[in-house]
């Protein structure tokens, strides 16, 4: 069973600063997610072909995920929601590799995101209602609705986060439960599932729930 | 298998990094390249457009010529037509002087000839006339009638043809 993270190293050999391999994948998914970047919009044209297709059709298609719900406000806040797109979507993948676990599957990851995303929304929030105008938001319909309100608020980075992790980990926890119960073939088609569609799914939803969380705030 | 740590740090700093990154080498590129491909459909649908109505009016301005063209051609046949009926009027008119030219010098001619015959008829009356008569005077006058009658008729003839020299 994935026993977890693992602290592989410390940084610099500080005990404080430990290197797990989450950590790790992490940083080669981003390098990966940059190295295809730069491949994808490489010798960009007026008229598209190949990859260059690849790369508009992606950011195009989140492009229209952000703007029926943001109108007017896609294209500034595309870069953040799509990083958000990629960066899971390409995280849950990566666990479809042997040997390597998906970042996603430590609350780490997640609740740093989640956590990205909660002060992003907030910071909207004021910056369309100003500071005392979106304080003032906490107490509506009625005013002793105040407690429950801040309680949700707090509520949606611990949903958000938790959704994600505990899908990827559930997902891997039942592979290797299969592996143990049935090894060879059988859990080929549950990689299949768990790892490609629900690791495409929740990428998705990670993402759609944030652009929701920044919509309510500045409505 | 819960446990949050410095890696939650890490991990949004990673996020920040690839969206710094993204922006730069994803984001931005893809985005001028839509803009500019807007841009560029756009220019072209003005263009396109403006060139449509350029075709427009120039098709309009061939219209109106070849109607000139045309009526300046009709004209030109009129006036040509025109010009061939007054010329061969012109023809008609010369021909029919010069008939009447040729008409008179002939009566002309004619008139003259009848003169001629008539005097060289009256010539030759008087030449018989004078051979009857003298053929009836001479059974009647003698000799120097005869001669004086013919010097007096010599003398008018003289008058009549020589005139002055006399």
């Amino acid at each position: 069973m994935n026993p977890g993270p693992q602290v592989v190293t410390h940084l610099f050999g500080k005990s404080y600063l430990p290197v797990t391999d989450t950590l790790l994948i992490g940083w080669l998914s981003v390098i990966l997610i940059i190295i295809l970047a730069k491949y994808l919009t490489k010798n960009l044209k007026l008229r598209p072909e190949g990859k260059q297709n690849v790369a508009e059709l992606m950011v195009t298609a989140i492009y229209d995920q952000i703007e029926p719900m943001l109108p007017g406000e896609g294209w500034r806040f595309l870069p953040f929601i799509a990083t958000i797109f990629i960066y899971i979507g390409f995280c849950n993948l990566i666990g479809f590799v042997p040997g390597l676990t998906s970042p996603t599957g430590d609350l780490n990851t997640t609740l740093g995101l989640a956590l990205v995303v909660f002060l992003v929304s907030h910071y909207e929030g004021m910056r369309e209602k100003g500071v005392w105008g979106y304080f003032k938001s906490f107490g509506q319909p009625v005013i002793f609705l105040l407690p429950l309100n801040i309680v949700s608020e707090f509520a949606k980075p611990i949903s958000h986060s938790f959704r994600l992790f505990g899908n990827i980990v559930g997902g891997g926890i039942i592979i290797t439960l299969i592996y143990q119960a049935a090894p060879g073939l059988v859990p080929v088609p549950l990689h299949a599932w768990f790892d490609l569609f629900i690791g495409l799914i929740q990428a998705l939803i990670f993402g759609m729930v944030a652009i929701s969380y920044i919509s309510v705030a500045k409505s | 298998m819960v446990n949050i740590n410095t890696t939650l740090l890490w991990q949004v700093l990673n996020f920040l990094v690839l969206l710094w990154l993204l922006k730069k080498y994803l984001y931005g590129p893809i985005k001028e390249i839509l803009d500019k491909r807007e841009n560029t459909i756009k220019n072209e649908i003005a263009e396109a457009e403006k060139e449509h109505a350029e075709a427009m009016e120039l098709k309009e301005e061939h219209r109106a010529e070849l109607k000139r063209a045309r009526e300046k051609s009709s004209d030109i046949v009129d006036k040509a037509e025109r010009r061939a009926r007054e010329r061969s009027k012109e023809i008609i008119t010369q021909a029919k002087v010069q008939a009447e030219k040729v008409e008179e010098d002939k009566l002309k001619e004619i008139e003259q000839a009848k003169v001629e015959a008539r005097k060289e008829i009256r010539d030759d009356f008087t030449d018989i006339t004078l051979l009857a008569a003298a053929q009836m005077i001479e059974k009647e006058l003698d000799r120097n009638k005869h001669e004086e009658l013919m010097a007096k008729y010599i003398n008018q003839l003289d008058k009549k043809k020589l005139g002055d020299v006399q």
